[in-house]
Formats: C-alpha cells, sequence, structure tokens
C-alpha cells in the first residue's frame, strides 16, 4: 500500500502545510519566501485560478436552472445547502458533498466546507476586521476561559503586513474597538446608509457606522499586480471565483507568491490522516496521507509542519495523532476539541425607505456597511452579559425580487421600474469559550478513507441568547432614529457553525497545562508543529476572522523559520 | 360545466388562437446537470405559456413568451421543486382551466388583456382566502398555485436573456461602485 519504496528522499521537504486555505495559503507564502521547500498537501482536488471558476462569466440564464438549486443538490448537500451561496448552481460545485464527507452532531452544528485548492478562502465573506486590545484581554478581565498569550501591540505590526499583501479595502476611524487597517479606498455609503450613520452618531455618541471592509483591491499595488491581480470590478459574484483576482483568495494571491518562489510543491488529493511523532526525538518527523481518489497511503517528511486544515479538521488530526508520549492525540491538557466557538447570526432589523425615490446606485458593491461594537464598550448591556456584537447590514435599491401586486402590464410596468430603497443590518455576535462546546472522534464509525468521524457537540448559551435581544432591539432602534415607521426586527434561532466563523478547540495559551498551542501557535511536547487557523483562537471577539488567521499565521511562520535558523526545531 | 364542455374547451386550448414557437419549450442555455424536461404535457405546456404571458404581457419591450420563460418554467418546475409544490403547480394548472372555463365559458388565452388581468387578480384573492380558510382550520398549506407561479415568471423572465437585457437594465461588468446618482426619467431597473 505505502508508496514509501518511491524513496523518503522524494517525499522530504523543509517544510510541509497541512491545507491551502485562508491560512494554509500564508503559511505557504511564508515558508517558501523564507527559502524553505515547502510541501502543500491539499485534501481535495485542485481548483486552478480562473480557468477552473467555471461559473464566474455566467450571466443568469446560462446557470443551471437560472441559479435555482435544484432537489438533487438538496440531497447530495444536505447541510451545505442550507446556505444561500453554497446551494446555488453558480457556487454549490465549491461545497463538499455531505454524503461522502459525513459527521456526526449530537446537538445540531452545520459544518459548511469546501474541499479544493484554496478551500474556503475562494467562497469566503471578504469580511476583514481587527481583533482590538480590548478583544484580546477580555478572557482575563472577565476571568472567562484562559487568557490570551498574545496582546494586540504583538499581532498589529503582523496584521499591517498581511493587510499591505492581501489589499483591505476600507476607512480609517481611529476606532479603539476596531483597530484601523493598512487601507486601499473604502467603498462609498449609499444615501440611506449615510442618513442612518447620521442618525445613529447624533442619538448614541459612541456609536457609528462605517463602510464595511473587505479584503478587495480598490487600489492595488505594484506588487498585487505583479501576482496578475486587478481592481474590484462590482460583480458581486465573488463567490464563484473572481477572473480578476481582485478579492483576496489563496490562489490569487498567497499560493501564487509561493509558486514564484520555485520552492512550492502542491499535492491535491492529499488527506492527512495523522503526523507521524518520533518518541524519541520528541519531534514531529512528517505525515501521514490517504490518496483520496486511490486510497493509497504515503508518508511525507519534513522539519517543520504547519496544520492549516480548519478549525475542526486540524483538531481531528492532532486528536488521530498518537504515539507513546501522545496516547490520546497530541495534547496533555484535555483542552483539546473543547471550547469550539463560532459567531452567532440571525438577529437584526430592516426597514424599507419613502426617500431618496429620485437617486439609485450603480454597480453591485461586494460588501455594505459595517456598525462596530458598542455593547459593554461605551454602552453597557440591556440585560447583565459579557461582550457584544457588531452589525453588517445595507441599504440598497429594491429590484424584481421585492413583492409586487398584480397582473399584467401595469404588474410588469411596475416590476421593471426601480423599487424603493430598503436597509438591513444583522448582527455578528461574540460567543464565550465553554469547555463543554466541543468536537470528539467518533469510536466506531469512520469515513470513506477509514478516518473516524468528527462528533460535534455544542450549542449556545445564556449569555448569547441574552445578547441576541439587543442584537435585535438595538437594531430595530437605530433604524427608527433615522425616522423610518415600518421597521422589522428579526431574531432567529442561531445554529452552531452557521456563523462558519467555527474556532476554538486546539487554544493557545501561556501553560502546557491548560492550552494545545504554545504563543507561537506551537503544539506542547512537538514544538515543531504549528497550527495557526481558526482552531487557535482563544476567544472570537465579534469581528470576522480570517484577517487574524493570516496575521497569526505570518507571525508563527516568521517564527519557525528564525527557530530553525537557531537550530531549535 | 358539464365535462363534455371541458374537454370540448381544453381541445380549443390546444390548438387555440395562441401561437407557440417550439422553441420557447427548448433550452435557451445549455443547463450542463439537468435532466431532460419530461414534466408538462402539450395541454399544460400551452397554459403554462399562455398564464405566464397574461402575468407578463409583450408591450413596448418582450413578454414571457418572447422571454423563453415557458420553458424555464418547465425546467425548474421539474427539477427544483419538491413533490408537493409540483403538485400545486399542476393542480393548479388545471384549476385555472376550470374557473376560467366557469367564469368566461373560454381559455384564459383567449380573453382580451383587461379580464385576463380581472381574471388572475380575482382567482388570486380567491385561492388567498381559500388558504386562509385553511390555515384556520389547523392546516398548513403550501403557498397557492398563482403565488409559485406568479414568482417563477417573474424570476424565469428576469433571469433570462430577453427579459434581462431588454426589459431590464444589464451591466454585466459595471467596473465602478456609485453609491449615489440621480435617476432619469422612466429608466428601467437594474436587472442584476
Amino acid at each position: 500500500m505505502s508508496k514509501l519504496s518511491k524513496g523518503k528522499a522524494s517525499h522530504t521537504f523543509d517544510a510541509i502545510v497541512v491545507g491551502s486555505g485562508m491560512s494554509g495559503g500564508w503559511a505557504a507564502k511564508e515558508l517558501t519566501e523564507k527559502g524553505l521547500k515547502t510541501l502543500v498537501l491539499e485534501r481535495g482536488h485542485d481548483l486552478k485560478h480562473i480557468v477552473d471558476y467555471k461559473t464566474t462569466n455566467s450571466p443568469p440564464w446560462m446557470l443551471n436552472w437560472l441559479n435555482k438549486t435544484p432537489l438533487e443538490t438538496k440531497r447530495r448537500q444536505p447541510k451545505q445547502s442550507t446556505v444561500w451561496a453554497a446551494s446555488r448552481p453558480s457556487s454549490s460545485y465549491l461545497f463538499v458533498d455531505d454524503l461522502d464527507h459525513p459527521y456526526e452532531e449530537k446537538q445540531r452544528f452545520d459544518w459548511i466546507r469546501g474541499y479544493h485548492t484554496g478551500g474556503r478562502s475562494v467562497m469566503w465573506g471578504r469580511q476583514s476586521y481587527r481583533l482590538s486590545p480590548m478583544d484580546f484581554e477580555a478572557n482575563a478581565r472577565d476571568g472567562v476561559g484562559i487568557p490570551w498569550p498574545i496582546t494586540y501591540d504583538e499581532l498589529a505590526p503582523w496584521y499591517s503586513y498581511v493587510e499591505k499583501f492581501a489589499g483591505i479595502s476600507g476607512s480609517k476611524e481611529g476606532l479603539p474597538q476596531l483597530p484601523d487597517s493598512e487601507f486601499q479606498p473604502p467603498m462609498g455609503l449609499t444615501p440611506p446608509e449615510l442618513d442612518l450613520k447620521a442618525a445613529i452618531e447624533k442619538k448614541w455618541p459612541g456609536r457609528t457606522l462605517i463602510p464595511g471592509r473587505v479584503a478587495h483591491l480598490t487600489a492595488p499595488t505594484e506588487e498585487q499586480l505583479a501576482l496578475g491581480r486587478s481592481s474590484c470590478q462590482y460583480r458581486n459574484i465573488c463567490r464563484r471565483g473572481c477572473p480578476f483576482g481582485a478579492y483576496f483568495s489563496s490562489q490569487a494571491a498567497t499560493l501564487k507568491a509561493a509558486e514564484n518562489t520555485g520552492r512550492l510543491t502542491l499535492c491535491p488529493h492529499s488527506i492527512v490522516h495523522s503526523i507521524i511523532y518520533d518518541d524519541e526525538i520528541g519531534k514531529a518527523v512528517g505525515v501521514r496521507v490517504i490518496d483520496e481518489v486511490t486510497f493509497e497511503t504515503t508518508e511525507y517528511f519534513a522539519k517543520i509542519i504547519f496544520l492549516n486544515a480548519s478549525t475542526i479538521a486540524s483538531t481531528a488530526i492532532l486528536m488521530n495523532s498518537r504515539s507513546e508520549r501522545f496516547p490520546e492525540g497530541m495534547d496533555e491538557s484535555g483542552s483539546l476539541g473543547r471550547y469550539l466557538m463560532d459567531h452567532h447570526l440571525g438577529a437584526g432589523a430592516g426597514a424599507t425607505l419613502e426617500t431618496h425615490q429620485d437617486k439609485i446606485h450603480y454597480g453591485r458593491r461586494p460588501t455594505g456597511f459595517y456598525i462596530p461594537r458598542f455593547r459593554n464598550v461605551t454602552e453597557k448591556g440591556s440585560q447583565d452579559y459579557l461582550r457584544g456584537f457588531g452589525y453588517q447590514g445595507g441599504g440598497m435599491r429594491r429590484g424584481w425580487t421585492r413583492s409586487i401586486d398584480g397582473f399584467g402590464a401595469d404588474f410588469k410596468k411596475e416590476l421593471t421600474s426601480f423599487g424603493p430603497w430598503s436597509i438591513s443590518m444583522g448582527g455578528f455576535g461574540e460567543t464565550l469559550p465553554y469547555a463543554d462546546n466541543r468536537i470528539t472522534l467518533s469510536k466506531d464509525k469512520t469515513d470513506k478513507w477509514g478516518l473516524p468521524l468528527v462528533v460535534a457537540d455544542a450549542d449556545f448559551r445564556e449569555n448569547e441568547m441574552k445578547m441576541r435581544e439587543d442584537m435585535a432591539s438595538d437594531a430595530g432602534e437605530m433604524l427608527e432614529s433615522m425616522g423610518l415607521k415600518n421597521v422589522g426586527t428579526f431574531n432567529s434561532r442561531p445554529w452552531m457553525g452557521r456563523g462558519i466563523h467555527e474556532m476554538g478547540t486546539a487554544r493557545m495559551g501561556s501553560s502546557p497545562k491548560e492550552s494545545v498551542l504554545n504563543k507561537h501557535n506551537q503544539v506542547w511536547g512537538a514544538q515543531n508543529v504549528f497550527c495557526t487557523d481558526g482552531a487557535a483562537m482563544v476567544s472570537s471577539g465579534c469581528q470576522n476572522p480570517s484577517l487574524t488567521y493570516m496575521a497569526l499565521t505570518a507571525r508563527a511562520a516568521d517564527h519557525a523559520v528564525s527557530e530553525l535558523k537557531k537550530g531549535n526545531l | 360545466m358539464e365535462r363534455r364542455d371541458l374537454l370540448k374547451a381544453m381541445s380549443a386550448t390546444l390548438g387555440g388562437t395562441l401561437a407557440l414557437p417550439d422553441s420557447i419549450f427548448a433550452r435557451l442555455a445549455e443547463p450542463f446537470d439537468a435532466k431532460e424536461l419530461t414534466f408538462f404535457r402539450p395541454r399544460e405546456r400551452a397554459q403554462v405559456a399562455m398564464i405566464a404571458e397574461a402575468i407578463i404581457p409583450r408591450t413596448d419591450t418582450p413578454g414571457a413568451i418572447d422571454a423563453g420563460v415557458p420553458g424555464w418554467i418547465e425546467i425548474i418546475v421539474q427539477d427544483c421543486l419538491p413533490p408537493e409544490d409540483q403538485q400545486v403547480i399542476v393542480e393548479g394548472l388545471a384549476d385555472l382551466m376550470r374557473r376560467c372555463l366557469q367564469e368566461h365559458g373560454t381559455n384564459l388565452g383567449e380573453l382580451a388583456p383587461d379580464k385576463q388581468v380581472a381574471f388572475l387578480t380575482k382567482m388570486h384573492e380567491d385561492t388567498l382566502a381559500e388558504k386562509r380558510e385553511a390555515q384556520k382550520a389547523g392546516l398548513n398549506p403550501r403557498r397557492t398555485f398563482l403565488e409559485q407561479f406568479k414568482d417563477l415568471t417573474k424570476f424565469c423572465f428576469a433571469s433570462s436573456e430577453v427579459g434581462a437585457t431588454e426589459a431590464f437594465e444589464f451591466v454585466y461588468v459595471p467596473g465602478q461602485w456609485i453609491p449615489s446618482m440621480p435617476l432619469k426619467e422612466g429608466q428601467k431597473a437594474w436587472a442584476l
């Protein structure tokens, strides 16, 4: 079965990166640029930049079923297709087949995944926000979970570093709870958004509304142009892959840069089974891999290993990596798999406007507005809860999707005319780390590659549920503050996983007694193994997390290479 | 109405005055994974076209038939609708025909435009009232035939090449974002 007969030398690299998505692409870029011969293992197929984005230039009438979801998609992808973008023929092929990739749920958990080069960096929402000093201090201050082992100031230069390369569109605001990034020009606010901004700033000092910060190029740098990337064209069909490379993805940016070094080997269809740990030297020496297509097993070897398989998958690999030293997986603290977090969504408000009927917008902006957190920053929560939430929303003119009365010529005339402006927003709430929100590996069920199934067992708690009441009512009050009468609020049952911001389960910390990773994302007891995806998170903040994974990865890669040069790894 | 009269009216529909080019049932694009179209019987296809055209008629811009909406509706009903809603569509087509015959002694396609609108408006109100009664009785009715069919017609029309580019303003690659600009008199809404 093993392909080891080909010789160990051909399977030996300086570094192995498990996963090619948001953080794996960064590990590949940083390690190759620092001179390391790097193998990137991708469990899915190779999705090539531009040429494999098969729907990216299709107008609606060239999409299967005019982009309606067929029953077959709901049957094969019952989990994925609960998310709008994942259900549509224009991009459903970028999300996993749930029947081929099962997992178990003790409580409902929606695990939304994409198995191909670039992972979810191809389909992500692209919203990019820094965590703040307040977020890094939160656990220590509140006595919740464990303190972050790093400060905001330690990560800030790495945020700047990744932002300059990735390209983030946004406005400088000087907000302590939402530090500014290195920005390219923001995408402007529409008339109702400007009205809302004025109304809430007048009524609530400490609240504000800003253009959504997105990883889209609006004024590309020489470096970005040289990679073949160009400015956003405002089509807003980003989840099909961007032929302009305008938004940040592994393919468009980090993997391209890694490839340019000549030191990248990308190996698709390579499912990592476990990390090979040498008990005698106390280090990892490589990984065991199962070929997705042929089911053959292989081993690859390297001095350092970066785990960037995504939160749950990286933790599952650590759990499945058993040795004399680590009989229960690579953890001695008991925290591996625990403290699973996500952002809770689905509470907010919306309304229709009667004003600005003489104005329209042109183009399709791939973002909206953002209202930074104010609860437990400048204003206490209306009930006793910790942390808070930010809002994402938009104020746009309604099109033909709105409900219109009647039939015949009059109906058609109304249908083909502009509808009123409408404005809506939904909160993204922080979730506390709870020990009992966890994943484990099934003891008796495996997938078709023989890997134990992930078992998810997590739900939101009282703190999140109290917060949601403010998420809905604050949104309603803010819309009413701009004089709107027909405001409707919503607060639906949130499900873990649906934020698609799953994080935690292999947290960083200051001591091997209570964490899986140290302050440089090294596995305690296997210091040449780094995990820099969402698994490492100690608290969730309420900000979209990808930018933080990028910064953590670049920082850890820098540390890894510096330690390697010193002979410490 | 007697069964015999109903059958007579149906055959009148099939050979009726509304000429339907074969091309409207062909797929305008090549949906690469869709199954063969076998959902509607010929009589139902003719009805689908009539009703869609009554909802979005040809005016100074193309109508539902010009835009290939009937064929698209069949593709979506066949492959995307759950069986419960497929049943609503099939039964709704027959129900609409029955109501039209009862009220006007002929089929929808034979009526003048204003009569078509009045008929659809009344049927829409009547069936919504029936749905509310069912809800009051503790049942969980599906969306009515006309609720579903109107949405399908609207969606297929706005998503079709003819509809999107001729009845709406279609800008596929805007190239820029302008958050506010003046609306011109009579300007068509964005297709996307």
